[in-house]
């Protein structure tokens, strides 16, 4: 999910604006491009809705996306930024989230979601709308609430959520999402129908 | 041509689109008052409600347009007629598009409910939910046109008995 993905429903000026504050980012490391926005003020609200912006479509890419990038750990998430979706246990700090993705994608290795719409910002929220999913080939899992998968169930899952994450100085603190978990958790065989 | 200067000159660009986001906060916040709050007043559709407004929250089916969309609520109502849901987090704002946060439910004292896309429940279960939202709204000169909302259907569906763990039998 990179800034192209956020191309559906903004004008070319704006997509120029997008591209270009993803490229920028991409050369920023930690300081990032949030950082300085937000430094600026106020004053120019939409350049930090816009940098906010990029760097959402950065983590939804490399953490998130069809590759996975560990390394978008250090670079875009807080230490000890919040990620808690619905299906899940809450994570806290990075070495907890990047826990989270290892044990989520050996179970499930061709794990993948994608924007299914443009990102919307406000202040230092952010709010993405998604669909994804994968296909049970890998580890036993047992990281879902509700209960654990036997290694290899062959069971695909594709669903959508929404999710609100919170930027603060340029890195992501806080990542909430709701997951369609019925649709998920049915697709695994975790629940059914009474 | 002169309205077209006047309309540049007295409206920038993005103290227009702010004061857009304002009213469209507003609508919403109305909408969620009147049509998901304690005291549901079938007025705020015809008020605030596009005519051909489309409503898709993921337990329930879609509806389009006014009547089905009262139609929808009172059948809610009927079943759950305490149903309130609130706001959980401030409002988030951009261009026509809403997002907002809720927390909320009932008990299911009134009539069969046949809604909810998992199965139906007979009259009076006694059961309550209460279950987190987020729900995404469009609105257009000040009209909702769309609502798409993600409830927590697991926890909800859950406390109605409508769910259990494990696979088909």
């Amino acid at each position: 999910m990179s800034a192209a993905s956020l191309r559906g429903g903004h004008s070319p000026q704006r997509r120029r604006v997008l591209q270009s504050a993803g490229i920028a980012m991409a050369g920023l490391g930690t300081v990032g491009i949030g950082g300085r926005a937000q430094a600026a003020g106020p004053a120019n609200p939409t350049a930090l809705e816009t940098a906010n912006k990029a760097l959402v479509a950065r983590w939804f890419d490399g953490f998130w996306g069809s590759t996975w990038d560990p390394a978008v750990i250090a670079a875009v998430a807080a230490p000890d930024m919040l990620l808690q979706y619905s299906l899940h246990a809450p994570r806290r700090g990075r070495d907890d989230i990047r826990a989270f993705m290892e044990d989520f994608r050996a179970a499930f290795p061709d794990l993948a979601f994608a924007a299914s719409a443009p990102l919307l910002a406000q202040g230092d929220l952010v709010v993405g709308r998604w669909i994804g999913g994968g296909t049970h080939t890998g580890a036993a899992f047992s990281d879902f609430l509700v209960g654990s998968l036997p290694a290899r169930s062959g069971r695909t899952m594709r669903f959508h959520g929404t999710t609100v994450l919170r930027v603060a100085k340029g890195r992501i603190v806080e990542e909430i999402g709701l997951d369609d978990g019925v649709t998920a958790l049915r697709q695994l065989g975790l629940l059914r129908t009474a | 041509m002169v309205s077209a200067y006047i309309g540049t000159s007295s409206n920038p660009p993005r103290k227009n689109m702010s004061r857009k986001e304002d009213d469209n906060k507003r609508t919403v916040g109305q909408w969620f008052d009147r049509f998901w709050g304690p005291r549901y007043d079938p007025s705020v559709v015809d008020a605030i409600a596009a005519p051909d407004m489309l409503l898709h929250y993921s337990l329930h089916a879609p509806r389009r347009g006014n009547a089905d969309i009262k139609a929808f609520m009172g059948d809610f109502r009927r079943a759950f007629p305490d149903l309130a849901f609130g706001g959980a987090a401030e409002l988030i704002a951009e261009g026509d598009y809403v997002v907002g946060r809720w927390v909320g439910g009932g008990t299911h004292t009134g009539a069969a409910f046949d809604d909810m896309l998992a199965g139906p429940l007979p009259a009076a279960t006694g059961r309550k939910m209460r279950f987190t939202g987020t729900t995404v709204l469009k609105v257009i000169d000040g009209r909702i046109v769309e609502e798409i909302g993600l409830d927590d259907g697991v926890t909800a569906l859950a406390q109605l008995g409508l769910l259990r763990m494990g696979a088909p039998v």
